[in-house]
């Protein structure tokens, strides 16, 4: 049996009176549930796929939106973030692939490449953080490509090596035999960043 | 889970006229991971999420045309 689009309380509730292009109710404060829960998940996996807050930014508004417009097409095969990782894997993938993107990525700057900081943080705690998240995008693309993302996914908890298999077109046995080497490789290429 | 080879290390370089006796015992312990996962885990906890986003996605939601209800809709009245 599918599950609901959205397994939130609101759902039956629709309030704002929006309407999807084909007519179907769409929830607002459903949505803003999913955002809540999901936005920066998503945000982070464009960010370390893309190495560029900026167009990763970009590209977690434009998922949000495509998955807004396109709610109804969820039909609960797979969990709702296993659905949102998935646009957002296809929308990053095509932004590599762009002729728009491997321009502009030549000519940005270093500073670039990473995220601002919390205004509450402590100037250490910010300096630590930018410098370690910039080793990480380092390490992270020096990695074949599937084992860059095979490792964001496999940080988050909410997926299994099933849902991750299906994010990766492989069964989750073979995740589990990449996921290995990934490991082994990150740590590899983290330690020559120092 | 499959072992992780390593533990996995992460100090920040400060020059001299940046210690404070405050930072001093933070700055020797520095970071360590037990695994890739929990130093991603790590970087996706410290990093903040752009607040224009929301923004954005509010605007362009409330900028997206409504289409009129399909006819069986209409007709039922749902």
């Amino acid at each position: 049996m599918a599950r609901p689009a959205y397994p939130t309380p609101e759902m039956d509730t629709p309030s704002h009176g929006q309407s999807h292009p084909d007519g179907e109710p769409s929830d607002l404060s459903a949505f803003d549930a999913i955002y809540e829960e999901h936005a920066k998940p998503i945000y982070y996996l464009a960010l370390r796929m893309l190495g560029n807050a900026s167009q990763a930014e970009d590209a977690a508004h434009d998922v949000l939106l495509k998955a807004y417009r396109n709610q109804h097409q969820f039909r609960g095969e797979s969990g709702v973030r296993t659905w949102l990782y998935r646009i957002t894997i296809n929308h990053c993938q095509n932004l590599l692939k762009s002729w728009h993107h491997r321009t502009m990525i030549n000519n940005l700057e270093p500073g670039f490449l990473e995220s601002s900081p919390g205004d509450t943080e402590s100037p250490l705690r910010v300096l630590e953080n930018t410098e370690l998240g910039e080793r990480i995008q380092t390490t992270l693309q020096a990695l074949p490509d599937e084992y860059r993302l095979l490792l964001l996914l496999v940080a988050d908890q909410q997926l299994s090596y099933e849902e991750m298999g299906e994010l990766t077109n492989q069964s989750g046995d073979a995740v589990r035999g990449k996921l290995h080497r990934a490991r082994k490789a990150f740590s590899a290429a983290f330690h020559r960043t120092e | 889970m499959d072992p992780q080879p390593q533990k996995l290390q992460h100090r920040v370089n400060l020059t001299n006229d940046q210690e404070t006796e405050s930072t001093q015992s933070h700055i020797q312990e520095g970071q360590t991971f037990e695994t890739v996962e929990d130093l991603l885990r790590h970087d996706l906890a410290n990093t903040p999420l752009p607040s224009s986003i929301e923004e954005r996605l509010r605007k362009s939601i409330a900028d997206s045309p409504t289409a009129p209800q399909p006819w069986w809709r209409r007709i039922l009245g749902k």
